[in-house]
């Protein structure tokens, strides 16, 4: 019954001040939204284990990420079979290979279409735990049939390629013109490991490479014993990969130039490499919504004790009525308890709305690559609803504790004898100084934080790349692996894939709306990835000590074609074009350097005649390259990434690519560009496919996408913590300059000048500003020093954020303190003692 | 206690003076129609039953508000005449204010409590604030509470402290506000001794109170009723009445 009056009292007491309830209601409601939202989504896609329903996590082992190639290191198979043959701390243990293919119906290329397939090792799917829906699992005689492959369809791949034909299982269809064999169909959803949709089975020739140019990019997935921990096998394979190289046979001595530690074990979500290279990022981006939780719940409770102090009479006349701490606390409780219910009602809803907009924009960035990892579908789990009811508590309990610590602050009497209000305790001034500088020092790292992002997501999006994008169709080219191996690089195969390229290049420059067309592997905005360089005659002492440069190859015109210029030596000649490798090697390949190596590698004279050479710090290297001219400065990857660089050199196309991105710059219509070059490439080889056909400007947003989604939510956690702050800072200013309302009296009363007495708290502010400040600048400094190694943070937005948000605060701040002591200075002292 | 007024040197002159609130379309006449006179040197008492005007007649004899109409003269100043920076400087230099809530600064000792209003003073080097402070202390006798903070004291002292407060800047007028309202009935008699000492010592003392027995220790007593003066006279009239 008690409970039931106190409730009844604090919906009373709501209802009178619907302004203050709605208020807080929508603080606490966008709050927990930007948390619910923020965890639901990081859980998804990083933070809870992969299971598939079973007991153990899923774990990957795969190379070390190099962040300066923003790539994993290459793994050998060799390493990967040990393991699985003596680890002792795994469950089960499957190796796989991602791709890239074509998959159609025999004979029918035309129609192949490109899909995501990943070669496995024939128990994956025992990993998994899941088995098809028709037809049958791989087993260990398919792995060793050499002459047919088989391949496992995904549910979508079955419907859309294979109309759903019921009779698929045991039928041939081709991937990259090559027969395989379907042997089952996986239910719907099912795209394990990230994004398949066919599963090849490897050959064991595959598995067991001989040479160390077989390294690729094979990885393995796993699941550990019950009971045993990520760090117990991570320690485990330390050991096993060190005991490996010491006992190397003679045949395989080549493997020891691996360093014993190149391999590691992650969970599975980790593997993603894109979140894998922001995963600091991902945790800033946590750190920030939690502080924004923490600013809500101090505002709230601020709200919440600034009404207290209101009605302090009140709660002075019910002590002195003799009504018990414990249900003053919990009437207190009450209060916050409906508002915090409330607004997480509302906050569930928000955050759903929140997480349809992002499934659609996920939707909408993997459209064209369907790179999406299959778990990145985000809604509401259990999970999620746990999180935001311990936040609901969470936020009751310090905005219901603060004004109930208020209320029994003691001095009672004091209250009701005088009837003070404005008469304020040294302590709860302290505590109301303490909840200031909070305030200020979290708003400073959430705002510092969000606007460094933000800026550099902007500035990664107007960045000028060095090239033009307008009426540039982009798309990438693809050669069927059964029409155009490459049997060791034979001539005849080297100039079968150059028939194409270039025959596909003329063929299109021949029409009337094409000006011009060239091929890149990897276009400036796209791509990146560093490797170290050495110059002739110039190398570092220390290997890391050389610079870093990111190398593409281009076709003939590439120049011309993206609108870059060359601006010193010469072009790439058909000379350069020499159908004999070994022939060009011996004349020094030919290299083409942007304007800033030349500028400030060279400084002294001409880079044309220099010589060069990438390198790693295991000692191997490319052969010499001769700089024969030097190109305007263009950026390849988005400036976001810590990959990016200003140093770029440009090889020859060296047609051992079997797929290269080609960019025709056309005149008129997108769409007769678009119809054109799909018809020269029937006309040309019907086994060859074309992909991914965009604008140049759309490619170039891209690889953006991702990171522009997650710097939304950023942007809506920096607006929130914006208002936060700047409502809160006024708030807890204007508050604590209330609660000495009667301070303010006293002292114009005994003849301070107005000036004086704002000037006084203004002192005051500054001091808690300071403090602040310091705190807030320093914690977003160390933020902002742990993502740097992630992404490159845009200097003007570094600058601009570090110098114009504390100047933000500082004047938010100084405003919340002159506009409430310019009001309480306004009145004439007597009404403000009367009311004090 | 002998009175001086009429015949000492006029200190207060308050001539027709009217305070109106109004709320909610409702005119609340708190001060109707004050005329009064206080010499220097006078001790006097304003008394009344609550809500007759008291407080808001000393708030105007504080320069603490502004009166609706009528003249307010202060040592030769004219009320009416002077901007809220000058209000401020005669209330710090002209006038010590003694509060029923004793209004000290919970953030401040006693020592710092007593030198505010100097500190708004220019014409005072820190020696002479320092030795104003000590005087002012030794004459409530709180010298050895110096460093104390108002929390660590009791409603006598912290009144005692108040009124050192008041008489440091040597202000021509003292008004007192209920000092004892907040008093037991001992230390409402050592306060009161206190200011009957000041006053011998020729301080000028305006006292609010509802306490009859602490107004009879004055030498003339004004009362009130619905914001008018109902009675001007001296002690020893009423003391006779009472007799």
């Amino acid at each position: 019954m008690p409970a039931w009056i106190d409730i009844r009292y604090a919906v009373r007491l709501l209802l009178k001040k619907p302004l203050f309830t709605l208020t807080t209601t929508a603080i606490v409601t966008v709050g927990l939204a930007l948390t619910l939202y923020t965890y639901t989504l990081m859980q998804q896609l990083v933070f809870k284990p992969l299971t598939l329903g079973q007991d153990t996590q899923l774990i990957a082992i795969a190379g070390e990420f190099k962040a300066a190639h923003g790539a994993r290191q290459r793994v050998d198979p060799y390493h990967l079979n040990r393991i699985q043959a003596h680890s002792t701390l795994l469950q089960s243990m499957s190796l796989y290979q991602s791709a890239v293919r074509t998959v159609g119906r025999l004979g029918n290329e035309a129609m192949s279409q490109k899909v995501h397939l990943t070669y496995v090792q024939w128990d994956i799917f025992e990993v998994a735990g899941v088995q098809p829906l028709l037809g049958r699992s791989f087993g260990p005689a398919d792995q060793q049939n050499e002459t047919q492959s088989a391949v496992v369809l995904s549910h979508d791949i079955w419907q859309r390629v294979f109309d759903g034909n019921e009779d698929i299982i045991g039928q041939v269809v081709q991937v990259e013109a090559i027969p395989v064999q379907v042997i089952g169909v996986m239910p719907p959803g099912f795209a394990f490991p990230t994004r398949a949709q066919v599963w090849q089975v490897m050959t064991q020739t595959r598995l067991s490479p001989a040479n160390p140019s077989n390294r690729g990019g094979l990885q393995a997935i796993a699941r550990l014993k019950p009971d045993v921990t990520l760090a117990q096998f991570q320690h485990e394979l330390a050991t096993l990969l060190q005991r490996q190289i010491q006992t190397l046979p003679q045949e395989f001595a080549w493997r020891s130039d691996v360093p014993g530690g190149y391999l590691q074990a992650v969970p599975f979500k980790l593997s993603v490499d894109v979140l894998y290279q922001h995963y600091s990022v991902l945790v800033a981006m946590m750190l920030v919504v939690l502080l924004i939780l923490l600013l809500t719940c101090i505002n709230v409770g601020n709200l919440l004790l600034a009404r207290v102090n209101e009605q302090i009479r009140d709660v002075a006349i019910r002590v002195a009525l003799g009504v018990p701490q414990r249900r003053l606390i919990l009437q207190m409780l009450w209060e916050s308890t409906l508002i915090c219910c409330f607004g997480g009602i509302l906050a569930l809803g928000l955050a759903q709305w929140g997480m349809t907009l992002t499934n659609q924009a996920l939707d909408e960035i993997f459209a064209l690559n369907g790179a999406r990892p299959f778990w990145w579908t985000i809604s509401l789990s259990q999970d999620s609803v746990w999180m935001l009811l311990g936040a609901v508590l969470m936020m009751i309990l310090i905005t219901g504790l603060i004004p109930a610590w208020r209320a029994l602050q003691g001095g009672m009497n004091g209250i009701l004898r005088d009837g003070t209000r404005g008469a304020v305790s040294k302590r709860a001034g302290r505590v109301n100084q303490v909840l200031v500088i909070t305030e200020i020092a979290l708003s400073c790292v959430v705002l510092v934080i969000a606007a460094m992002l933000l800026g550099s997501s902007l500035a990664a999006q107007q960045a000028d790349y060095g090239v033009q994008t307008e009426q540039r169709l982009t798309a990438s080219v693809r050669l069927a692996w059964g029409s155009y191996r490459w049997n060791g690089g034979e001539p005849q195969a080297r100039k079968k894939r150059n028939d194409f390229y270039y025959g596909l290049k003329e063929k299109l420059e021949q029409l009337p709306n094409v000006r011009s067309v060239a091929y890149f592997s990897s276009l400036p905005g796209t791509g990146g990835g560093t490797s170290h360089f050495e110059i002739q005659g110039q190398a570092a002492e220390v290997f890391s000590d050389n610079p870093m440069w990111n190398f593409e190859v281009v076709s003939r015109d590439a120049w011309r074609t993206v609108g870059m210029q060359l601006l010193e030596g010469r072009d790439f000649n058909l000379t350069d074009l020499a159908i004999d490798s070994r022939e060009l090697r011996n004349s020094g390949s030919p290299v083409i350097i942007n304007a800033a190596m030349a500028r400030e590698l060279f400084p002294q004279g001409s880079a044309v005649g220099q010589r060069i050479r990438t390198l790693d710090g295991e000692g191997w290297h490319t052969e010499w390259r001769t700089i024969v001219g030097v190109v305007s400065d263009s950026i390849h990857g988005p400036t976001l990434n810590a990959t990016s660089t200003a140093y770029t050199g440009y090889g020859l196309m060296d047609l051992r690519s079997w797929w290269m991105n080609i960019v025709v710059h056309y005149s008129g219509d997108e769409s007769e560009a678009i119809a054109a070059l799909q018809q020269i490439m029937i006309d040309l080889d019907a086994d060859a496919t074309v992909h991914q056909i965009q604008s140049y400007q759309s490619l170039i947003k891209q690889p953006l996408l991702l990171m522009e989604s997650l710097n939304q939510v950023f942007l809506v956690g920096g607006l929130v913590a914006l208002f936060l702050a700047a409502s809160g800072i006024y708030a807890m200013s204007a508050n604590s300059i209330t609660l000495r309302s009667q301070e303010i009296a006293t002292r114009r009363a005994l003849g301070a000048p107005d000036k004086q007495v704002v000037g006084l708290f203004v002192r005051q502010a500054l001091v808690q500003l300071a403090v602040g400040l310091i705190v807030g600048g320093l914690s977003a400094l160390w933020i902002s020093g742990q993502l740097t190694g992630a992404m490159n943070i845009d200097p003007h937005s570094y600058v601009w954020a570090l110098l114009g948000i504390p100047a933000f605060i500082v004047l938010l701040v100084l405003l919340a303190t002159l506009l409430p002591a310019s009001q309480q200075v306004k009145a004439p002292p007597a009404q403000a003692l009367r009311q004090s | 206690m002998s009175t001086q007024y009429p015949n000492h040197e006029m200190l207060v002159e308050l001539n027709q003076l009217n305070k109106v609130f109004v709320s909610d379309d409702v005119e609340t006449w708190a001060l109707n129609n004050i005329n009064l006179r206080i010499s220097k040197g006078e001790y006097l008492a304003i008394t009344g039953p609550s809500g007759c005007g008291k407080s808001t007649l000393l708030a105007q004899l504080g320069l603490l508000d502004t009166p609706t109409n009528g003249t307010y003269w202060l040592a030769g100043h004219d009320a009416e005449q002077i901007d809220k920076n000058e209000r401020a400087r005669i209330r710090n230099k002209e006038i010590g204010f003694i509060f029923q809530a004793f209004n000290l600064i919970s953030d401040l000792n006693v020592e710092d409590n007593v030198a505010l209003p100097l500190t708004y003073r220019q014409d005072l080097s820190r020696e002479q604030r320092r030795a104003r402070v000590a005087a002012a202390l030794e004459q409530v006798e709180m010298v050895h509470r110096a460093s104390h903070f108002p929390a660590q004291l009791s409603g006598g002292q912290q009144q005692r402290v108040a009124i050192a407060r008041a008489i440091a800047g040597e202000p021509a007028i003292i008004l007192a506000d209920e000092p004892t309202g907040n008093l037991d009935s001992k230390n409402a008699a050592a306060v009161m001794a206190l200011l009957d000492t000041l006053h011998h010592n020729g301080a000028t003392i305006c006292m609010v109170t509802h306490d009859m027995s602490s107004a009879l220790r004055t030498g003339r007593i004004i009362e009130m009723k619905d914001g008018a003066i109902v009675s001007d006279s001296p002690t020893s009239a009423r003391s006779a009445i009472a007799v």
